[in-house]
């Protein structure tokens, strides 16, 4: 009874039967005897229950997949002994099999099994099924199984991972990554129950850990605790083995981790694996502790499911640690920038001071020693030359300054660029000429003036002859004026050294000097030249060089013509008579000491301008240092002038400073100028008197303290307490004696001075602090300011009180949201009596700062209401900071939106655009060859690319280090950023700014910003295109040919996307002897792993094809090669050879569903001779057999896989005879329309679930032959149709078809003239005969009538065009072979078309 | 091309023959003058044989009187052979020919150069 398998079966004999309620097996009834045979001897997993305690048995098959340790226990026992711990979910099914004898399905049913000595996480599909008893009643079921444990767990893992990989945005930062990461585990707690990523710190004492993300257990559980502190001997997580790169398995048994969460479980983890997150070369960044679904084992698979996560979690904080690097190495570049120009700014001014008082001295001193001794002359001259020097070198720094934070303050006048430049030329002309050089000016007259700021334009002429004379030593030097393109152009060129080609870029950088040339002086700066283009640029105009090393070089500076181009408001009228002015000294000055044989013992000073003293002009400090050491300075106020003269007199001679006014107005204004030390004023004074003047100085608070003596001839008491009450100190009744007048004087300046001494302390105080400082009273006036203050407003001490509303509060029709911003703040401090606000100032030269004030409230010293005193910080770079930020999010959130490549790069052009107002932005891409592919905003139109100054600047700055910004000229006096995109030269991007708008150091920085963020991306996106093509590339080259012959038709649709290879394929395989093998076969599995032995087949079938006899050969072949690669076991070929000329198909099968043949007439029938088992199963004494089938013409041959065919509940046999009677229905179209027709009515209504390969062949068709009478031309139409319906039955393509079909009208209508040219009326009616054939890869035509042939009179090879005569030439363009046969009783054409070219 | 809309007054000229056997397929021609547009469209439809290329060739004298530059649409012939394309050449010498084409279609890089269509006339693809 058990013979059908002798292993189970010996177990099953030896069970104590007469213990069950089945009794011994001899008395078994017939039916449980056939149910227990048909168990034993089936291969597919199986159990069954019999009788009324449902007594189990099971064959070989589910005892290896299923029961595990539980056999042979298992056999004869109840079966809910047996499943006790899944009987809850099993019971119900077997109860209602019985109860209803109706067959049960489950699918991927999720049971624990405690066969490996846990209860084990497995899915299975099954059928219960009844099993009836002689009688027909139903007394047990049969259970049908197949276990999907391994994919249902691989397909959650890999849902897992692929999640894990869909973030949609590029960059993140390092805790965004990680919370994203954390999202996607959280979704699969089957596999990870709970999860907790830890980073490491190093701190003082080590190596600490951070809880950086955890999926399934909360924050501050035992097991995650926040920090691992560094040095904890025994901290929760193995730290010290997880530095050393290992991944520790640990078990979470143990009291300090409490009760743990259980993630998709009922109980919790019992073991979780603790894996580094590995640095590339270097330790790892932290850990994950990933605990373990206890309900599986930990294979291989989860292991590297574990290691996968892990080794995601690690690339993703690496991406975004070297993107916050980047970022971080941007931002200091920039400060450092920043902290250079402050340095600069400052120190200029500082040597200003001490320069002057240098230069001052010692001009009064070589005018005294002029006749001195020679050697004392000589040092004060060396003294002298350096001072000059200097300050020249200090100017120079302060313009750059200026210039670099947009503070240059220009006057454009129109001038005769001609002449100024000529004259400005000719300073030199005697320190060239003496260099031996010759100095060619060619400056003719321009047609219209040129708006140039004089002082500015001097130094750009006079640093460019300073240079060409610094580094030429023979031959010329020219310079040159002309108009050219509606532009002014002066070139400067030299006959000198030149540039090498390699500096050419970095000419006009600032402090870029280029090392180791020759020249006449080592000195220089490196900020001429930089400073020269940064004047051009002020002017709208744009300086380029060019050079050719050992032959000279030449500067060209190009000025727009008007005004156009100029901010409003800079310009001025025209000045009188060009003049060189002072500052060309020092360039001569400084060449002339280059020269061998020092010019100045010449003392030829006569022809030089006289240097002049360096003052500058505005330097109020430098006056308010002499102070103290200065006699006291008195200010007189008399309308009487001899009175006003003899005061003066007598004061002057008393060794008092004294300056004199007409009347109390003016005095008022002097000293609100320049503080006195005492105002002596009379009474009575047309405007403003005495008394009105003493009272207005002391509503000042800054006049208040100086000291007032008023004059009066009205004598008496009265008046002096009048004047006394109004706030004078003193007063003197005229006439009065010079020396009461001098002592009063003295007594009051001493006095004042005395009681100054506080409040100059305080001032002293005020002025020292770095901070703005300032005092209001109750109506918002500014009473008082520190010079810090001034400076930050950019408006003088003159203009002190600032009555409401402040000269600098921005201007409400121009900057609406600033004076709102202004006046708010002004109202809140009325109200609350001070506080700190944030308010826009606009600077008095027009630019915007913000400050941050505070101010707090006192009571007035004179008792009446409250002044307010406040400071104020120039918070605007922070402001920017901010604003820098928010743009920067910004820009990243639209770029992550972007997909593609291209889209990406339109989109970071628009918005770096917008960012920093560029009129439009260009991003290069090279790739192999020269020519880079254009992005942009405003889009370039197709095939458009960028200007030539554009694309110089691109190509410029692609070289160039990462995260640098070059500023150079565009097009027509534009100015462009330009920065690289990467370290490799393949990206470049450049922004150019309207005509005459100087690029602020914010631009460049907010540029630089921007830029090294997109360069990120790209990098990134770059990457991942790179990695999809590889594998793109990769799978097409393991799938089917898609080219196939003439006849062919195939389909193929994978069931994993986006993967495009399955395991299911076809292949069409050219043979010797004009035969074709075909081979359609199924791969075990789904996805990439089962594509890889599908490719491996592919190419081992095609090759045994070659050599074998036949299709068993080849299979047998493939068994063996199946057998030595790993999955490829079990796998289904269909194997055909078609013999087209001998009409048959031979085929063999390894296990594979039966290809459909279908008659030209529309019957069918399968190929399921020579069936045999799939590869690599045969047992050893197997043979596999041949089958041949007869090919009848115009017969379809489909062979598919079974996911064509297969249907769930359904038997394959349906399937497949719906997809033959969809051939039948299609039997002489065309096979690509068989082939759509048959992949669309076939489809699931969900889509395909399984690879699907089709591949259909269509035997050529019997000869065509049809016959029509000449006498009708209508028939030519029928002619054509019956041989289109033929050409698509033969499968012949469209555009072969085009050509066949107009060749043959082409025949057929001459045959028609034939019929109708001198024929007697007479004769019988011309036939017309056409007929085709396909042979091999031909098509053969023949077209014959009975009628008489024209001869094409000589037009065969080229008729004049528009002549008849095409006809012929037609039919051999476009068919191959075209023979023509006339004779006496008819014409016959042969033509072939060869299929395959 | 703007076939869809029937302008004012156009010549009709379908089906071709009343006699044309039912086996052929259904072919017209229909000249669209030119009133807005510029130039006039001559626009044919189905197979072009010995049987209406006559029609063919009058609806294209008819177009080259009325204007200057002609449009011949082709895009809708599924059949054409050296007749069609001889009153193509004849068009050309009457008027400034445009050739409006369909890659798929019968007149295809093969016939036009060979016939020599292309140095005389424009060849346009819409497609």
């Amino acid at each position: 009874l058990f013979a059908a398998d002798e292993e189970v079966g010996h177990d099953l004999a030896a069970v104590d039967w007469a213990a069950t309620p089945l009794g011994l097996p001899g008395s078994w009834p017939q039916s449980l005897q056939t149910a227990v045979d048909i168990l034993l001897s089936s291969r597919f997993s199986m159990w069954m229950a019999w009788g009324a305690q449902l007594t189990f048995f099971c064959n070989a098959a589910y005892r290896r997949h299923t029961l595990g340790r539980k056999y042979p226990w298992a056999l004869g026992r109840p079966a809910s002994e047996v499943w006790a711990e899944s009987w809850d979910d099993i019971g119900p099914r077997i109860e209602t099999v019985l109860a209803t004898g109706k067959a049960t399905w489950d699918e991927a049913l999720l049971l624990f099994l405690e066969r490996s000595g846990y209860p084990e996480e497995s899915y299975h599909t099954f059928s219960y099924s009844p099993l009836r008893d002689d009688a027909g009643a139903v007394v047990g079921m049969l259970c049908v199984v197949s276990e999907d444990t391994e994919r249902v767990i691989g397909e959650r893992r890999m849902t897992t991972l692929a999640d894990l990989g869909s973030d949609p945005s590029v960059v993140r930062t390092e805790q965004e990554t990680l919370d994203f990461a954390a999202r996607q585990l959280d979704r699969n707690r089957r596999d990870l129950p709970f999860t907790l990523t830890y980073l490491f710190d190093d701190d003082d004492n080590g190596v600490a850990a951070r809880l950086a993300g955890s999926t399934g257990i909360a924050a501050g559980h035992p097991a995650a605790p926040a920090v691992l502190p560094a040095g904890d001997p025994d901290p929760v997580w193995p730290v010290a083995v997880l530095l050393r790169g290992e991944s520790p398995l640990v078990s979470l048994v143990s009291a300090r981790f409490a009760v743990l969460p259980a993630g998709a479980w009922s109980e919790p983890p019992v073991q979780a694996l603790v894996v580094p997150l590995a640095r590339h070369g270097g330790p790892p960044y932290g850990f994950l502790v990933a605990a373990l679904n206890r309900y599986r084992p930990l294979d291989e698979g989860y292991r590297a499911f574990v290691g996968l996560v892990t080794g995601h979690l690690a690339a993703g904080i690496a991406s975004a640690r070297s993107y916050q690097d980047q970022q971080r190495r941007a931002e200091e570049l920039a400060e450092l920038d920043r902290a250079k120009t402050t340095f600069f700014s400052n120190i200029s001014h500082e040597f200003r001071t001490p320069l002057t008082l240098i230069m001052g001295p010692v001009q009064e001193l070589r005018r005294r020693l002029a006749g001195a001794d020679p050697q004392v002359r000589e040092e004060l001259e060396v003294i002298g030359r350096n001072g000059l020097r200097l300050g020249k070198l200090v100017n120079m720094l302060l313009d750059v300054s200026r210039i670099e934070a947009g503070r240059m303050q220009a006057s454009y006048e129109p001038a005769d660029l001609a002449q100024v430049t000529a004259e400005l030329a000719s300073v030199f002309r005697s320190a060239v000429e003496r260099a031996g050089l010759a100095f060619k000016v060619d400056c003719p007259p321009l047609p219209e003036p040129v708006y140039l700021d004089r002082g500015m334009w001097e130094k750009v002429v006079l640093n460019l002859l300073s240079n060409a004379l610094k580094f030429t030593f023979d031959g010329s030097i020219h310079i040159a004026v002309r108009a050219e393109g509606g532009q002014a152009v002066v070139a400067v060129a030299d006959t000198g050294i030149g540039v090498p080609a390699r500096e050419m870029p970095r000419l006009f950088e600032r402090f870029h000097r280029i090392e180791h040339t020759r020249s006449r002086s080592n000195e220089g700066s490196g900020i001429g030249l930089a400073l020269v283009q940064e004047l051009v640029q002020l002017h709208g105009g744009t300086i380029t060089a060019s050079s050719t090393e050992g032959a000279g070089t030449t500067f060209t500076i190009r000025l727009p013509f008007g005004h156009a181009h100029l901010p409003a408001g800079t310009l001025v009228p025209a000045g009188h008579a060009a003049t060189v002015s002072a500052s060309a000294d020092p360039f001569v000055q400084e060449a002339l000491r280059w020269l061998p044989g020092d010019a100045r013992d010449s003392g030829g000073t006569g022809a030089r301008p006289v240097p002049e003293e360096i003052t500058p002009a505005n330097d109020t400090a430098a006056s308010a240092q002499a102070g103290r050491a200065l006699p006291a300075r008195v200010l007189i106020a008399d309308d009487n002038a001899d009175m006003r003269e003899y005061l003066a007199r007598l004061l002057r001679s008393a060794g008092y400073r004294v300056t004199t006014v007409t009347d109390g107005q003016a005095a008022l204004d002097a000293v609100r100028a320049d503080l006195s030390d005492l105002v002596i004023s009379d009474v009575m004074m047309p405007r403003l008197d005495g008394l009105g003047l003493v009272a207005a100085l002391r509503a000042d608070a800054r006049t208040a303290a100086v000291p007032v003596l008023l004059l009066s001839a009205r004598a008496g008491q009265e008046a002096s307490i009048e004047g006394l009450r109004a706030g004078a100190d003193d007063y003197l009744v005229k006439p009065f004696s010079a020396a009461e007048l001098l002592a009063r004087a003295r007594a009051s300046v001493e006095l004042a001075r005395f009681r100054n001494r506080e409040s100059q302390f305080r001032r002293a105080l005020i002025d020292a602090l770095q901070e703005g400082f300032f005092l209001t009273d109750e109506e918002g006036s500014i009473l008082e300011a520190n010079q810090a203050f001034l400076v930050l407003v950019g408006y003088s001490a003159d203009g002190l009180p600032f009555h409401w509303p402040h000269p600098w509060v921005p201007d409400p029709g121009a900057d609406p949201d600033g004076w709102a911003a202004a006046a708010q703040a002004f109202d809140d401090y009325k109200r609350h009596g001070g506080g700190r606000y944030t308010i826009p100032v606009r600077h008095h030269d027009g630019h915007t700062i913000w400050l941050a004030c505070s101010s707090a409230s006192l009571p007035s010293p004179d008792g009446h209401g409250r002044l307010f005193v406040g400071t104020a910080r120039d918070v605007t770079a922070e402001r920017l900071a901010t604003q820098r930020e928010a743009t920067l999010a910004g820009f990243a959130a639209a770029l992550a939106a972007a997909g593609e490549i291209s889209e990406m790069l339109t989109t970071a052009a628009r918005e770096i655009a917008a960012a920093v107002h560029a009129r439009q932005v260009r991003i290069a891409l090279w790739s192999s060859h020269d020519n880079p592919a254009i992005a942009g905003w405003p889009r370039p139109a197709p095939g458009e690319g960028a200007s030539a100054a554009v694309t110089g600047a691109l190509d410029v700055v692609r070289r160039q280090p990462a995260a640098s910004v070059a500023v150079l000229p565009g097009d027509e006096g534009t100015s462009q950023l330009a920065a690289p995109l990467d370290g490799t030269g393949s990206s470049a991007i450049a922004a150019e700014f309207p005509a005459g708008r100087p690029v602020s150091a914010e631009v460049r920085e907010l540029f630089s910003v921007l830029t090294s963020h997109l360069a990120q991306v790209l990098a990134k996106a770059r990457d991942y295109e790179q990695t999809r093509a590889v594998a793109l590339t990769l799978q097409h080259a393991i799938l089917a040919p898609t080219e196939l012959p003439h006849g062919f038709a195939a389909r193929y649709t994978p069931a994993v996307p986006p993967l495009e290879v399955g395991g299911d394929w076809y292949d069409v395989i050219p043979l010797p002897g004009q035969r074709t093998g075909v081979v359609a076969g199924d791969c075990v599995g789904r996805g990439l792993p089962a594509a890889a032995v599908m490719g491996q087949l592919r190419s081992a079938s095609q090759a045994v094809l070659l050599r074998a006899a036949g299709p068993a050969e080849a299979l047998a072949d493939l068994d063996i090669f199946a057998s030595r690669i790993p999955g490829a076991e079990c796998t289904s070929v269909f194997c055909a050879i078609l013999d087209p000329a001998a009409g048959t198909v031979t085929y063999s099968s390894a296990g594979h569903p039966p290809p459909i043949l279908v008659t030209a007439g529309g019957d069918y029938h399968l190929l399921d001779q020579a069936r045999s088992l799939p590869l690599a199963m045969l047992p050893a004494d197997w043979r596999r057999s041949q089958a041949t089938a007869t090919l009848p013409p115009g017969a379809t041959l489909m062979l598919y896989t079974d996911g064509l065919v297969e249907r769930r509940n359904q038997p394959l046999d349906k399937g497949i005879d719906a997809a033959a009677v969809t051939v039948a229905e299609h039997a002489q179209d065309h096979p690509d329309d068989v082939a759509d027709h048959v992949m669309s009515t076939m489809t699931p209504a969900a889509g395909y679930e399984d690879d699907v390969a089709v591949l259909i062949y269509r035997h050529p068709p019997a000869p065509l032959a049809v016959q029509i009478s000449a006498a009708d031309p209508s028939c030519l139409a029928l002619l054509r149709a019956r041989l289109r319906q033929w050409m698509s039955a033969a499968g012949i393509g469209s555009r072969e078809a085009t050509d066949i079909l107009i060749a043959a009208g082409e025949a057929a209508a001459n045959a028609f003239e034939h019929a109708t040219a001198g024929r007697p009326a007479d004769a019988a009616p011309v036939q017309i005969t056409l007929s085709a054939r396909a042979v091999h890869t031909t098509v053969q035509l023949t077209v014959a009538d009975t009628g008489s042939w024209q001869s094409p009179a000589a037009d065969r090879d080229q008729p004049a065009p528009g002549t008849r005569g095409h006809g012929l030439i037609f039919m051999h363009a476009l068919m191959d072979d075209v023979t023509i046969d006339p004779s006496a009783h008819g014409t016959t054409v042969n033509m072939t078309k060869d299929l395959t070219s | 091309m703007t076939n869809d809309a029937t302008p004012a007054g156009p010549a009709h000229h379908r089906p071709a023959s009343g006699s044309a056997s039912a086996a052929s397929p259904q072919a017209w021609f229909e000249f669209l003058p030119a009133g807005e547009r510029e130039p006039a469209i001559v626009r044919a439809v189905g197979d072009i044989d010995l049987t209406n290329v006559g029609q063919f060739q009058a609806a294209l004298h008819q177009a080259a009187a009325a204007s200057s530059a002609i449009t011949a649409d082709m895009t809708a012939v599924t059949y054409c052979d050296s007749a069609a394309i001889r009153a193509l050449f004849i068009a050309a010498r009457q008027a400034q020919l445009t050739i409006e084409v369909s890659t798929a279609g019968p007149i295809n890089e093969t016939l036009l150069r060979v016939s020599g269509l292309d140095q005389i006339a424009t060849i346009v693809t819409p497609d």
